[in-house]
């Protein structure tokens, strides 16, 4: 039997690569940063080394927020608390519910958005499945439901561990498909449903 | 998505979100009951204090270093206290349970990274045959 941690990087390995999505809105200088940069965590974005290292407040904590996962993601879930302090960051192999999850939280303010020069981009991102924090049997989803996302484009089962996953800390600029990335027509944007099973 | 699961949460939001807007300052927050413990306590956290190291390494972003780190170095009930706090009680408890009856006590550890605790079942399977 290997080690533990041999048993991980094999584990790990085996699991190969994933394609999954992120839709986000940015200046074409923010763009040119993610390209260079990758994705951050909110916890990281927002804070600078100093701030957390002299941090005294343990709601601010790395080791707080590095706890009680059901609840992290939760939090990514539903509109009920900021993910100001996620270590997550969000994605979904659905190119079509990636761009709608973002834009049905932008769609009331964005054409003052489009005015300051904001736009709406799909960034593909290759990345090992080992990073992607899926829901699951261990982790289930806040609300029980079956059913299923329907729109004129996709329809996805409620329960589909792509519908949304979690990569943790940072997806580094390696990661992303630059050659890939493209601007969202908010227009064409699927408008999803939530249909329980039986309806 | 959000718009679906969003009204559903007010009315059963979960642990983390009860713990800082709901609960009783008596009541809420082993964050706070460890910082009375012991001023300073912060930095000194199990967790913290090797994470705030990875931090000036600048290896906190590097999910393996992260990992294999705090599986290394965390005492086992700091371990088996993040894994239950990640899964909530009974969950956290069951797949300690099988990981312990089906790979033993050594590999426990492995359940603090949420890619190995979410696939508990794939690890076990995986491990019986690289075995």
């Amino acid at each position: 039997m290997p080690t533990p941690i041999e048993l991980r990087r094999k584990f790990k390995e085996s699991l190969g690569k994933k394609k999954v999505y992120r839709v986000a809105t940015l200046t074409e200088q923010e763009l040119q940063e993610i390209k260079q940069d990758g994705f951050l965590a909110n916890y990281y974005r927002v804070r600078s080394e100093e701030e957390i290292l002299q941090n005294e407040d343990g709601y601010e904590s790395v080791e707080y927020n590095l706890s009680n996962l059901i609840g992290r993601v939760n939090i990514h879930a539903g509109g009920f608390a900021s993910t100001k302090d996620s270590m997550l960051i969000s994605t979904s192999d659905f190119p079509e519910m990636a761009q709608y999850a973002a834009f049905v939280q932008l769609k009331d303010d964005w054409q003052e958005r489009e005015k300051t020069g904001q736009r709406l981009y799909s960034i593909p991102i290759e990345i090992d499945e080992f990073r992607n924090i899926r829901y699951g049997k261990y982790l289930p989803h806040h609300i029980k439901a079956e059913g299923t996302w329907h729109s004129n484009q996709k329809d996805i089962p409620y329960n589909d561990p792509g519908i949304e996953s979690f990569v943790e800390f940072r997806i580094s600029s390696e990661n992303i498909l630059t050659d890939e990335i493209r601007q969202i027509d908010t227009t064409q944007i699927p408008n999803f449903e939530f249909v329980p099973k039986g309806k | 998505m959000k718009d679906f699961e969003a009204s559903q949460h007010r009315e059963n939001p979960p642990r983390k979100v009860e713990n800082i807007f709901v609960e009783s300052d008596a009541q809420r927050k082993p964050a706070e009951n460890k910082k009375s413990e012991n001023e300073n306590a912060i930095a000194n956290w199990p967790i913290e204090k090797i994470m705030r190291r990875l931090l000036r390494e600048d290896k906190h972003f590097n999910q393996d270093i992260v990992y294999e780190t705090l599986m290394k170095e965390l005492p086992a009930e700091e371990i088996e206290t993040k894994i239950m706090e990640d899964y909530m009680g009974c969950t956290g408890e069951s797949i300690i349970d099988k990981v312990r009856q089906a790979l033993g006590d050594d590999y426990v550890r492995l359940l603090i990274e949420p890619s190995i605790g979410t696939r508990v079942d794939e690890l076990i399977v995986f491990a019986q045959i690289e075995a």
